[in-house]
């Protein structure tokens, strides 16, 4: 395997992470930092190649699944390392907040049986600085939500720079 | 005769038509799975444990700033994607829908994709600047012209994808 070939997809994934720890920055983005990260990915493959044929869905599709797992793999340690070393994170910031709207609209058991789980990993988070529920709880949705957007931004990223480059077909 | 079956099954095999087709249910699928997912919640007998819906706010929260005076409720549940979100996801599952009974193609420009998208950056740029205040309503038709265009970009460069693959070999 080259892993040169996926170079700018492992640099857009790790660029991906890092954005994705500043607070201010992550609300805005929303869902834009990975597949952009992931378009960005293709863009600079064609350019290191000097490569202007169009893109493959393939391509498109594999350089997004690593831009995500990268992403993935990096915003996951980012955020445990954080916590681990701060004894806080958005979760142990948010509850107060949580619970006090869940409180304003009597939203049912389920949602108390939530606050419960919530309470206890904020807890653990608060004693030790880690709680395993949590590292598993973002490990499992950053690594699954992650790759299906970057994939989804390897699909826009072709679309965009397959217009672009006006292949006759 | 063999050789003609062989011959048959393999030009159907390569067929760029038959793998849209088997792209478009497929996308469709997973869009379905992914809109469901942020609308568990409300369903009146959800009995999901805690940790489920803990999981799916968490997944969802990846994507989405999932703030309460932004969100979609029906009852008293809120959906766990906001209503721009909400609008950019039913937007996609309609053109995957439409993209079943009629294809689409768009003649190599990007205005279109400009032109929809330009409504949400607009609605959100006025949000952030305070020109108006956040409008539901507004925010789920933005998301909506915002989805279904990105769709239709992303079908049309994968056919073109699936002919120029088809043309290589």
């Amino acid at each position: 395997m080259n892993y040169k070939k996926y170079l700018p997809s492992i640099i857009t994934g790790f660029g991906a992470a890092v954005l994705s720890t500043i607070p201010g920055l992550k609300s805005l983005n929303c869902c834009l930092i990975v597949p952009v990260a992931a378009f960005l990915s293709l863009y600079l493959y064609n350019r290191t190649m000097g490569d202007d044929s169009p893109i493959k869905l393939n391509r498109a599709l594999s350089y997004g699944l690593i831009t995500g797992l990268v992403a993935a793999f990096f915003t996951s340690l980012f955020d445990l390392l954080i916590t681990y070393l701060t004894h806080s994170n958005d979760l142990v910031t948010g509850l107060q907040q949580s619970e006090d709207f869940m409180n304003q609209f009597n939203l049912g058991p389920l949602m108390d049986q939530s606050i419960k789980l919530m309470e206890e990993m904020v807890k653990e988070i608060e004693k030790s600085g880690f709680s395993a529920l949590y590292a598993v709880m973002i490990s499992l949705s950053n690594f699954f939500i992650l790759s299906v957007f970057g994939m989804l931004g390897g699909l826009i990223g072709m679309a965009i720079l397959n217009k672009r480059n006006r292949p006759h077909i | 005769m063999n050789s003609i079956v062989e011959n048959t099954e393999l030009k159907t095999y390569l067929n760029p038509q038959s793998k849209l087709s088997a792209f478009k249910y497929l996308f469709l699928f997973l869009t379905v799975l992914w809109c469901a997912g942020f609308m568990l919640p409300v369903l009146p007998d959800f009995s999901g444990k805690p940790i489920v819906h803990q999981l799916l706010k968490y997944n969802y929260s990846l994507v989405c700033h999932q703030s309460e005076s932004a969100s979609i409720y029906l009852g008293n549940d809120q959906l766990l994607v906001c209503a721009r979100c909400s609008g950019i996801y039913a937007g996609a599952l309609l053109i995957l829908l439409l993209a079943l009974i009629k294809s689409f193609s768009i003649k190599y420009s990007l205005k279109p994709l400009f032109l929809f998208s330009a409504p949400l950056a607009i609605d959100a740029l006025a949000i952030r600047l305070g020109i108006y205040s956040y409008s539901k309503i507004i925010a789920l038709i933005s998301g909506f012209l915002f989805g279904a265009v990105l769709i239709f970009y992303v079908l049309d460069s994968v056919k073109n994808s699936f002919h120029l693959l088809n043309k290589n070999i």
